[in-house]
C-alpha cells in the first residue's frame, strides 16, 4: 500500500507533525497537522523533489526528516536506523551524513563568522584530528569546488552576493561528504540569472559524490528539471507520487493538475493561449486527500478522503 | 498609430543612492513612454533599477540617501520630478494606482479593509463615508473578494494572502487611475494564486482599460500579459520591444541568457541538456564596469563593449520599436557559434 | 566551453575576483559610520580626556589632593588655584582630577561586575528556557520593579560605606538590565536562520551559544554598557554624596558636592566643578553609547 523502492538511503513512513492549539484560557485544546502520515522513500543518488504551496507543510517535513524538528510521530530510517530515537550525540554525529541547504542564504550565514571559519565549522565539529594547515586546504578546495575565489575566505558575509552566499551554504554542506542534503527552497532568494548556476552545481555535485537530495521548491520548472521522482504536497497530504515525468505528462489529481497549469510559460503565444485556455475551463473542485492509491508503476494518487 | 501623446514618458531618468562604501548608481538614464492602455512588462533582477525607477518618478526614493540626478518624467504632460510633494500626492492613487509585492506590510493591520479601501476615495475622489463605503463595497466585488459587503469591516490578518493582495489592487483603483503599477505583485504569492491575480488584472483591464506597468523577474508572467516587455540590467534598458518579437528574437545577450536558463515545462528528463547558466554575478553597482555592464558575464561580448556603452537602438531587421543595446549583432554571433 | 565540473566553476570564481575591489576593513567601516557623528565623536574626546586624568593624576593634579592649606580656605579661583580651594584649602582641581579616578572607576568596575553576572544568567534564561528562564527572570523582574538608584543605596547601606562596596552595589542593582536584554538578544538571535544552521551541521548546545549566539549579541551589550557607565558615575556621585561611597579624605566628585551644599553662597565655585565635571562625564557616555549603537550595527546598509 505505500510507495516503496528496494534499498532505499531514507526512508519516511506514515511521518506526521502536529502543533497543539491551545485557547490562551486553557481551555479545549486542538491540534493543528502541519504533515498527516506522509511516507515516501528516497534511493541512493536519487533527488526526490517536493512540490507544493505555501503553508503546505514542505519545509515541515524537510525539517522534519532532519530531525531539527523532529516528528510527532512516525520513523524516520535513514540507512536503515531510526533518527527519532537517536539519542542527541548520536544524531549530532549523524549529521556529517545528512545536511540541509537553506532558503534564505543572508539568514543561513552567521554575519559575525568569516566565510572561511563557517566552511571549516564542518572539520572542527566532525575532525577534531583535521590541523590547522589540513583545514585551510579543505576549506580553499571547497571554496574552488562551489566556484569561489579562496581567498574571500577571510571576507565576511555581508561582502557576497546571495549566490556566493549560496555557494557558502553548499560549500559547507558537502565539506563532510554527506549522502544526503535537504535542500530547502534553495533558489527561491536567488536573483534569475544566478539560478541554473546554482542548481546545475547542486547537480554536478550529485554526480560526482553521489548525493541524494530532498528537493523542496515551489519552482515546477526547477522541479522537473532536477528531480527523478516527485511528491506533490496539498495541506499536509501527499496528494500525488511519481516519476518526473509520469506527474508532469500525466499528472492524475486534480491538484497536480491546477498546480502545473497555473505554472506560466515563457512565450507569448503560448502563455495567451494558456490564460485563455484557464480563464475559460472553469477550476475544477478539490477533494481533501485520503490515503494513496498505486494507479501504474511508482505512481501513487491521493483517493478523495470520504467519499 | 502615433496620434496622441504618450500617456507616461520618462527622459534619461538617473537615480543614485549616498552609502557608506560609495554611490550607487541605481538607474542610469532610462528613457522610454507608455501609451494610454499599453501594458509594459519589465524584467530584471534585483539591483537593475527596474523598481527604483519607478518609485524615483513617484517622489519615493528617500531622499537622503536617494538622489534624482537627471532627467524628466511627463505624466498626462507635466513632469512629476518638478512637482512639489503636495501636488505628486495628487497623483499618487487617484491617478496613478500602485500595488507592492509585500501586502501584509502594505495594509495598516489595525485598520480595517474598508476603511483601507475608502481611504483614497475620500481623500482624492471628495466622496463622503458613506458612499465611499459603498464604493469599497463595489470595488472588493470588482476584485472577486467573495460576501464583500460581510468582509469590509474585517481586518487584514483574516484575508488570506492572495485575497489581501486583491485587497491591493482595490486601493490602487479606487479612483481609477490612467496607469496602475505593480512592483512584483504576485512573486510572495503561491503560483495558482498568481494565476488568479493575473486572470483579475486583466479582465479589470478590459473592463477599465488603464494602462499598466508590471515589473517582475518572472518572464513568463510578462509573456502572458504585457504588450511590450522591457529587459534592465544595471541600472539601464538592455533591450525593449513588442513581447512577441522580444521573446522569439531577442538581441541582447542578457535577454537571451535569461531566457535560456529557463528549464522547459514539458521537456522531459530523457535527453534534457545542462542548463545553459548565465557566469558570473550582477555587477557592483558602486563600481559598475566600464561600457556594457553585461560585457564581462556576456560570452558574446566583443572589444567594443568593454569600453564604450552601447546606446538603446531600432533593431535592424526587426518590428519597428524593437529596440536593443548591444554592439554585437547577437543573430549573427549565435551563428557563428560564438560563446559556446 | 568545458562541461567538466570543475573547470566550470573556476570560470565562474575568476570573474568576481577581478571585479570586485578592495573592501574596506570592518574596523574601518565602523569607524566612519562612528566618525560620521559629531557627538559621538566629541563624547569620545571627552572620555579620553577623563581617562588620562584618571590614570595620570599624580602627575597631572598639581597639588595633593588630600593636602589642607589654612592659609587659603575657600579661596576663589585665581592662578594658584584655577578652580579655588574648598573648606580646608584644598584645591578643587587636584580633587576634581582625583575624583575622576573614583567616577570612572566606579563606573567601568560596576558595569563589568553587572555584564560579568548579567550577560550569563540572561544567556542560560534565554537559550534553556523553561524552569531556569522562568526562576532566572522572575527574580529579575523584582530587581527592575526598585528603581535602580534606590536599590543601590539599600545594598550600599547594607553593605557599610566605602567605594569598593559601593561599586559592588550599583553592579549589583545594574545586573537586571543586563540579564533582560541578554536573554531579549539571545532569543531574536536564537531564531535566526544561520542557529538552525548550526544546530544542522551537528554543533552542539554550549557551541551555539558561545560560537554563534554570542558574538552577535556583543554590539547591543557594549551599546549598553556604555550607556550604564553613565548611569553608574550618577549612582557613584549619589552614594558619595550621601556618605555611602569614597570616604574622606579621599576626594570623589559626589562628596565634593556634599561638602559645597553648606558653601554655596560663598564659594560656588565649590560645587559648580564636581556637578560640571559629572555632567560631562554622564553626557560624554551617553554620546559614546548612542554613536556606538549606530555604527555597530551588524545589517548590511545599501
Amino acid at each position: 500500500m505505500r510507495p516503496v523502492k528496494p534499498e532505499p538511503l531514507l526512508s519516511v513512513r506514515n511521518l506526521s507533525k502536529h502543533y497543539p492549539l491551545r485557547h490562551w484560557w486553557g481551555g479545549r485544546s486542538a491540534v493543528f497537522r502541519a504533515v498527516e502520515d506522509v511516507s515516501f522513500d528516497i534511493a541512493p543518488g536519487e533527488t526526490l523533489g517536493l512540490v507544493g504551496e505555501s503553508g503546505s507543510g514542505k519545509s515541515t517535513i524537510g525539517r522534519a526528516v532532519t530531525m531539527l524538528n523532529p516528528p510527532s510521530t512516525g520513523t524516520v530510517a535513514f540507512e536503515g536506523t531510526d533518527l527519532a530515537s537517536l539519542p542527541a550525540r548520536e544524531m549530532r554525529r549523524m549529521r556529517r551524513r545528512i545536511q540541509v541547504i537553506f532558503q534564505d542564504p543572508y539568514a543561513a550565514l552567521n554575519p559575525r563568522m568569516s566565510a572561511g571559519a563557517y566552511v571549516a565549522e564542518p572539520f572542527r565539529l566532525h575532525r577534531p584530528d583535521m590541523g590547522g594547515a589540513e583545514s585551510r586546504d579543505a576549506v580553499a578546495a571547497l571554496f574552488q569546488r562551489v566556484g569561489l575565489d579562496p581567498r574571500f575566505a577571510g571576507r565576511y558575509p555581508h561582502q557576497f552576493s546571495g549566490g556566493q552566499r549560496q555557494r557558502l551554504c553548499i560549500a559547507r554542506a558537502i565539506a563532510l561528504k554527506p549522502s544526503f542534503i535537504v535542500a530547502d527552497e534553495p533558489i527561491a532568494a536567488l536573483d534569475v540569472s544566478i539560478q541554473a548556476q546554482v542548481v546545475n552545481l547542486l547537480q554536478d555535485l550529485q554526480e560526482e559524490l553521489g548525493l541524494s537530495y530532498l528537493f523542496i521548491s515551489h519552482d515546477l520548472r526547477m522541479v522537473r528539471y532536477l528531480c527523478h521522482r516527485v511528491a506533490v504536497l496539498r495541506r499536509g497530504r501527499i496528494v500525488e507520487l511519481a516519476d518526473s515525468d509520469t506527474l508532469y505528462e500525466d499528472p492524475r489529481h486534480p491538484y497536480t493538475r491546477a498546480l502545473l497549469g497555473a505554472v506560466p510559460v515563457p512565450d507569448p503565444a503560448a502563455e495567451r493561449a494558456r490564460l485563455r485556455a484557464t480563464r475559460e475551463a472553469p477550476a475544477a473542485a478539490i477533494p481533501e486527500a485520503g490515503p494513496l492509491e498505486e494507479v501504474g508503476p511508482g505512481h501513487w494518487v491521493a483517493r478523495a478522503a470520504h467519499v | 498609430m502615433k496620434a496622441s501623446p504618450p500617456l507616461l514618458d520618462v527622459r534619461d531618468l538617473a537615480v543614485a543612492f549616498d552609502t557608506d562604501g560609495g554611490t550607487v548608481h541605481a538607474v542610469n538614464g532610462v528613457s522610454y513612454a507608455l501609451r494610454e492602455g499599453e501594458t509594459l512588462g519589465i524584467v530584471g533582477e534585483s539591483g537593475s533599477g527596474k523598481s527604483v525607477h519607478v518609485l524615483a518618478m513617484l517622489g519615493l526614493v528617500p531622499r537622503p540617501p536617494g538622489r534624482i540626478t537627471g532627467g524628466q518624467v511627463y505624466f498626462s504632460g507635466s513632469d512629476l520630478l518638478a512637482l512639489p510633494e503636495r501636488r505628486l500626492r495628487r497623483v499618487r492613487g487617484p491617478e496613478i494606482g500602485m500595488v507592492f509585492q509585500d501586502p501584509m506590510s502594505s495594509l495598516n493591520p489595525a485598520m480595517t479593509v474598508a476603511a483601507q479601501v475608502a481611504e483614497p476615495l475620500r481623500l482624492h475622489c471628495g466622496l463622503d463615508a458613506s458612499s465611499a463605503r459603498a464604493r469599497a463595497r463595489d470595488l472588493l466585488d470588482l476584485v472577486r473578494i467573495p460576501d464583500a459587503a460581510r468582509r469590509l469591516d474585517h481586518y487584514p490578518h483574516e484575508f488570506s494572502g492572495g485575497q489581501r493582495q486583491r485587497v491591493m489592487i482595490a486601493i490602487g483603483l479606487a479612483c481609477r487611475p490612467k496607469l496602475l503599477i505593480a512592483d512584483e505583485a504576485t512573486t510572495a504569492l503561491d503560483v495558482t494564486v498568481q494565476a488568479e491575480i493575473v486572470a483579475l488584472v486583466q479582465e479589470l483591464k478590459r473592463e477599465i482599460g488603464m494602462a499598466i506597468i508590471w515589473i517582475t523577474h518572472d518572464l513568463g508572467v510578462v509573456a502572458g500579459i504585457a504588450d511590450t516587455v522591457q529587459v534592465m540590467y544595471a541600472g539601464r534598458i538592455v533591450e525593449r520591444g513588442p513581447v512577441d518579437a522580444v521573446f522569439s528574437d531577442p538581441r541582447n545577450a542578457y535577454t537571451l541568457g535569461l531566457l535560456r536558463s529557463l528549464p522547459d515545462l514539458s521537456r522531459g528528463r530523457a535527453g534534457r541538456q545542462r542548463l545553459r547558466q548565465i557566469e558570473g554575478s550582477p555587477p557592483d553597482m558602486r563600481h559598475p564596469p566600464p561600457g556594457d555592464p553585461f560585457a564581462p558575464r556576456n560570452p558574446y561580448a566583443t572589444p567594443r563593449c568593454r569600453a564604450e556603452a552601447p546606446p538603446l537602438a531600432q533593431v535592424r531587421g526587426s518590428v519597428p520599436g524593437h529596440l536593443a543595446a548591444a554592439w554585437y549583432d547577437l543573430p549573427a554571433r549565435l551563428a557563428d557559434g560564438a560563446g559556446r | 566551453m568545458s562541461e567538466a565540473g570543475f573547470s566550470t566553476s573556476a570560470e565562474i570564481a575568476a570573474a568576481p575576483a577581478a571585479a570586485l575591489p578592495a573592501e574596506p576593513g570592518a574596523f574601518r567601516a565602523f569607524w566612519h559610520r562612528f566618525g560620521r557623528r559629531r557627538g559621538a565623536l566629541a563624547g569620545l574626546v571627552v572620555v579620553g580626556m577623563l581617562a588620562v586624568l584618571a590614570l595620570g593624576a599624580e602627575w597631572i593634579a598639581p597639588f595633593d589632593p588630600t593636602a589642607t592649606d589654612w592659609g587659603a580656605v575657600r579661596a576663589a579661583p585665581d592662578l594658584t588655584h584655577l578652580f579655588g580651594t574648598d573648606e580646608v584649602g584644598r584645591d578643587v582641581l587636584s580633587r576634581i582630577v582625583f575624583g575622576t579616578r573614583a567616577s570612572l572607576g566606579a563606573g567601568l568596575t560596576s558595569v563589568a561586575l553587572a555584564v560579568a553576572l548579567g550577560l550569563p544568567l540572561g544567556m542560560l534564561a534565554g537559550y534553556a528556557g523553561g524552569v531556569i528562564d522562568g526562576a532566572i527572570m522572575r527574580l529579575t523582574d523584582a530587581l527592575l520593579a526598585i528603581p535602580f538608584l534606590i536599590l543601590a543605596i539599600a545594598l550600599a547601606a547594607f553593605l557599610g560605606p566605602s567605594l569598593t562596596n559601593a561599586m559592588v552595589a550599583i553592579g549589583l542593582s545594574a545586573t537586571s538590565i543586563f540579564v533582560r536584554l541578554t536573554r531579549a538578544q539571545v532569543q531574536a538571535v536564537a531564531a535566526e536562520e544561520f542557529v538552525e544552521a548550526a544546530r544542522a551541521i551537528g554543533n552542539p548546545p554550549w557551541r551555539i551559544a558561545l560560537h554563534h549566539i554570542l558574538p552577535n549579541i556583543v554590539p547591543a551589550i557594549l551599546v549598553q554598557a556604555t550607556l550604564t557607565i553613565a548611569a553608574a558615575i550618577i549612582a557613584e556621585a549619589s552614594l558619595s554624596f550621601l556618605g555611602l561611597g569614597q570616604q574622606p579624605p579621599e576626594p570623589s566628585w559626589g562628596s565634593m558636592l556634599n561638602t559645597a551644599k553648606n558653601f554655596l553662597d560663598q564659594a560656588p565655585w565649590m560645587a559648580i566643578w564636581p556637578g560640571v565635571s559629572i555632567f560631562l562625564a554622564v553626557l560624554a557616555f551617553n554620546l559614546v553609547g548612542d554613536g556606538l549603537r549606530d555604527a555597530l550595527d551588524p545589517r548590511e546598509r545599501r
